[in-house]
Parts: C-alpha cells; sequence; structure tokens
C-alpha cells in the first residue's frame, strides 16, 4: 500500500539523514566528506547525528559571507545548493517534503494526536516566501558587521528543526555549553513550543506557512517532470481530496498549487472518481495506479 | 673569471631580508600543519591558550577583540596566545581580521584538519594546553570576565 | 486523449544541472563542508 510505503520512506530517509549514531559515546557531530552533501529535506546539520548538510543552512551561508568572499575575489551565491535544489525540483516539484523530510514527518506524526484542528488562513501559505526572501536572502547579505559579515538569519532567530535537532541535543551533550543559554536560545525554545503545539491542530503548519525549502520546491511545482493531474469533468467536488490532503490543499482548485507536496494521498486513497492522476513529462500513468477505494459507486 | 664569494652570501642575504621585512610590519597569518601544531603545544611552566577560530564564525569575530585585550595586559604575566584559523579557503580570510582588529598574538591558518586532529566540533573552542596534552576546551564564545578569570587563574600558578 | 510530451521541465532541468557543475567548479562544495562540519552556535540557540 502507498501509505504504508511512504511512512517507510519517511523513516528510512530520517535515519539516513541522521545515521552518525556514534555521537553519544564520541559527544561530537559527524565531520565526514559526506557533509559537503546536501539533504534533499529540512534537517538541522548541528544535529550530531547528522550526515549531510542543511541546503538552507548553506544558502544563508553563502549570502553570509556574500561581501567577504568578492573582497577576496570570489563570487559564491550557492549555485552548487541552487543547482541541487534545481534539480531536485525540476524531476518532482515538492515531493520531498512528503518523502523525505524529517521535520514534515515529524508534523504529521504530531498531527496524529486527537484534538480539534483547525485550518489555517489561506494568505498565510505564502508567508515562506517572505521567509525565503527575507531570511535566507536579503537579510543574512545585507545588514552585515564591520568586516562584512552577515548572519544566518533563519536558522538563528526562526528554524525550529535546528533547536529540535541540535541546540537541545548538545546542550545534553556538552553541559559546559549550557552556560551559554541566553536570550537567543528562549526565543528559538518558544518558537520550537509554538510550532511543536500547532503541529497537533493543523496539518503541517511550518512547512505551509515558514518553511524557506518547501518554498524552494513549491516553484517547480508547475514546471516538473512529474506534475499531478486533475481531470474537471470527472470531479464531483466531494472534497474527500482536501480531507485527506496533509497539506489541506483543494486539489480540485488546481492541480500543481504551491503547497501540493505530491505525497499522493489523493489519488491513492481519497478520490473514487478518477479525477486525480499524474503524468511524467506529458505522459499520463494511469496504469501505474494500484488500488481504487472500491467501497460505493458514485452518487448522482 | 671568477665570482668573488660574498656575492652569492650577499645575494641571500639580500633575499632572505626582503622576504622577511613584510612579516615585521604584519602579524602575518602563516599556514601551520598539524605537526607544527603538536610541536607548539609542547610548552612549560605556562599554560597555552590555543584558540581555534575561524573568520567565517560571528561568535568568533566578536571574541578576537576580547582576547586581544587580555593578551596585551597578560603578556608581560607570560601569557602565551595562539589563534588557528580553521578556514577552508586559505588565510586571507583571517588576515584580514588580523590587520582590522590589530591582533598582537600569533595567528596561523591550519584549515579543516584541526578539527579533526584536535577534535574541535564548534568554532570559536579554546583548548588549553599544559605539558603538551589538551588540558581543558572552552567551547563557544565567552565574555570577557569569564575568560578573564580563565586566565588569571591558570596564570597564577605559573612562572614566566 | 491526446497526450504532447513537454519539453520544458527538461530545459529547466538542464539550467540546474549546468548552476550546479558550475557551483562544483568554483569550489563551493568546500565551503558548504566547511560550515557543516563545525556547529554554528548562535545558529542554534546557543551563545
Amino acid at each position: 500500500m502507498m501509505w504504508v510505503l511512504r511512512r517507510w520512506i519517511q523513516t528510512a530517509a530520517t535515519f539516513l539523514s541522521n545515521a552518525y549514531l556514534m555521537f553519544p559515546a564520541s559527544r561530537n557531530i559527524y565531520q565526514g566528506r559526506l557533509k559537503s552533501v546536501c539533504t534533499p529535506g529540512l534537517n538541522c546539520y548541528s544535529c550530531p547525528a547528522a550526515t549531510g548538510a542543511c541546503p538552507l543552512g548553506s544558502l544563508q551561508n553563502f549570502y553570509a559571507t556574500l561581501r567577504p568572499g568578492l573582497e577576496q575575489g570570489r563570487l559564491h551565491v550557492g549555485l552548487y545548493v541552487i543547482g541541487f535544489l534545481g534539480i531536485i525540483g525540476s524531476l518532482v516539484g515538492r515531493m520531498p517534503c512528503a518523502w523525505v523530510c524529517p521535520f514534515g514527518f515529524l508534523q504529521e506524526i504530531i498531527y496524529k494526536i486527537p484534538s480539534r484542528k483547525f485550518e489555517i488562513p489561506h494568505v498565510l501559505i505564502y508567508g515562506k516566501y517572505v521567509f525565503l526572501g527575507l531570511f535566507i536572502v536579503i537579510l543574512p547579505a545585507v545588514v552585515v558587521d564591520d568586516f562584512g559579515y552577515g548572519v544566518t538569519w533563519f536558522c538563528k532567530y526562526v528554524c525550529p528543526a535546528g533547536t529540535l535537532e541540535a541546540g537541545i541535543p548538545m546542550l545534553a551533550l556538552q553541559p559546559s555549553l549550557r552556560e551559554l543559554i541566553g536570550p537567543l536560545f528562549y526565543n528559538k525554545m518558544a518558537v520550537l513550543l509554538l510550532f511543536l503545539i500547532l503541529m497537533v491542530f493543523i496539518k503541517r503548519p511550518f512547512c505551509r506557512v515558514v518553511c524557506p525549502l518547501g518554498a524552494i520546491y513549491s516553484l517547480f511545482n508547475r514546471v516538473s517532470v512529474f506534475r499531478m493531474v486533475h481531470h474537471p469533468d470527472k470531479c464531483v467536488l466531494c472534497e474527500e481530496c482536501y480531507r485527506h490532503c496533509p497539506m489541506g490543499v483543494r486539489f480540485y482548485e488546481g492541480a500543481n498549487q504551491v503547497d501540493c507536496i505530491r505525497c499522493l494521498k489523493c489519488y491513492q486513497e481519497s478520490c473514487k472518481f478518477g479525477a486525480i492522476s499524474y503524468e511524467v513529462a506529458g505522459i499520463r500513468l494511469p496504469s501505474i495506479r494500484t488500488k481504487r477505494p472500491e467501497k460505493e459507486a458514485p452518487a448522482d | 673569471m671568477k665570482t668573488p664569494r660574498f656575492v652569492p652570501i650577499l645575494t641571500a642575504i639580500i633575499i632572505v631580508f626582503i622576504s622577511v621585512v613584510p612579516t615585521f610590519a604584519q602579524n602575518k597569518v602563516e599556514p601551520i600543519d598539524i605537526e607544527g601544531v603538536n610541536k607548539m603545544m609542547i610548552v612549560q611552566d605556562c599554560p597555552l591558550f590555543l584558540v581555534a577560530t575561524a573568520a567565517w564564525c560571528g561568535p568568533c569575530r566578536q571574541e578576537l577583540p576580547i582576547l586581544n585585550k587580555l593578551y596585551a595586559k597578560y603578556k608581560e604575566h607570560g601569557l602565551k596566545l595562539v589563534a588557528i584559523s580553521l578556514d577552508a579557503d586559505g588565510p586571507a580570510g583571517m588576515q584580514r581580521l588580523v590587520d582590522a582588529l590589530d591582533l598582537k598574538f600569533p595567528v596561523y591558518w591550519a584549515g579543516e584538519r584541526m578539527a579533526s586532529a584536535y577534535n574541535i566540533f564548534g568554532v570559536p573552542t579554546i583548548l588549553i594546553v599544559r605539558e603538551g596534552k589538551v588540558q581543558e576546551r572552552i567551547i563557544g564564545k565567552r565574555d570577557e570576565n569569564f575568560l578573564e578569570r580563565k586566565i588569571s587563574s591558570l596564570m597564577s600558578n605559573c612562572k614566566p | 486523449m491526446k497526450q504532447e510530451s513537454r519539453k520544458i521541465p527538461f530545459v529547466v532541468l538542464v539550467i540546474f544541472i549546468i548552476l550546479f557543475i558550475i557551483g562544483i567548479n568554483i569550489n563551493e562544495v568546500s565551503a558548504v563542508w566547511e560550515k557543516a562540519v563545525q556547529i554554528c552556535f548562535n545558529c542554534i540557540g546557543i551563545g
């Protein structure tokens, strides 16, 4: 079943992104060559177990060191990272969010806690582009110190994944670091707690409102090789797809919206009318469909 | 015709002089290998404060002026303070900081190999070395009071 | 059903492959690695 497959892949990706399990003994982070490769999902590279580099952390560092780099005659704008994300994006769009992002996985798990659920105002989904533009690119490049260096704004003031995966574990592993706890840490803990609470009540709140990585991938949703297809002629607007969607997307309002993460849940589990399918480079592949719910006949 | 013997000697002296003079003018960030660092760690009497740092690291840039101040104050008392840059792309980035901050203590560039050799996972990290061994680590940026207390307490029982 | 293969995704893909290769050639890989192997303390809320 697709659902089980996705959970397995999410679990495997979380462990592969965090496979350095020596850290309790070494009290250190992994420092090997693999760390020059970015992970496709949001995974803090200061996490003691992390095996790869965080694409967002890397990008911010490129922009934070842009000016001193220019003074030393090198123009590093993060083409390596942009190229990496663009290759994934142009192949599958926002699919990594659903299948390999550890932080997305966490949000789906926490949402399973029974409670009253809430929807967010639609306009908030554009927040992630503000975070991408300001916190990843503009502020790190523009707000600089006397030597021309900027700060990794997103990591420093926002990223709850960093607090969860790196801040808290490092404080546990290295007690002397506890002396450094200050307002910055309390701010980051507050952000983390806020999101942990929101995750219970709202579907993937971080992905939809804040995540700059999702924002980058989302730009490729319409042009990627792999794309979702909506068949309005078959759609009865039953909203089953919306109810099952982990991102709160109303698929019937348009395939390949910015928040569609191609988890294929609507295609596999929700739509009984065959109104949802996907294509690869324009070639529709309805034959791959493995299972269709056969509970009831479409109501007229 | 035979060239007088003093000509090559004189040439050598001039070359050495020319290459050495600029290093008097500025505190030059020289490359160093791990063996060099190991050798530097063999210190007698007073402890060595080995500061692992990097130009791109924000807290490091805040800490270097503090260390410079403390170095000026405790140099007379025998404080040995050496910074090692872990920047991946050579000593140029650190040299800019050394010049701008007018750092007086020696600064070397070892690159990332320093991290694996001495198990450094975050910059700044100060290694406090005694008799060739790392006795203590101060991980992360500390304020002036903390560093001064640390230095003065360790300097009290050493004879310069 | 009319099925037309799309070429735009591949154009986009090639553009980003080129950017990726340029990035590698101007030594951006070591810049990523250098930051990834050292914890940025103030990035994770410490210090």
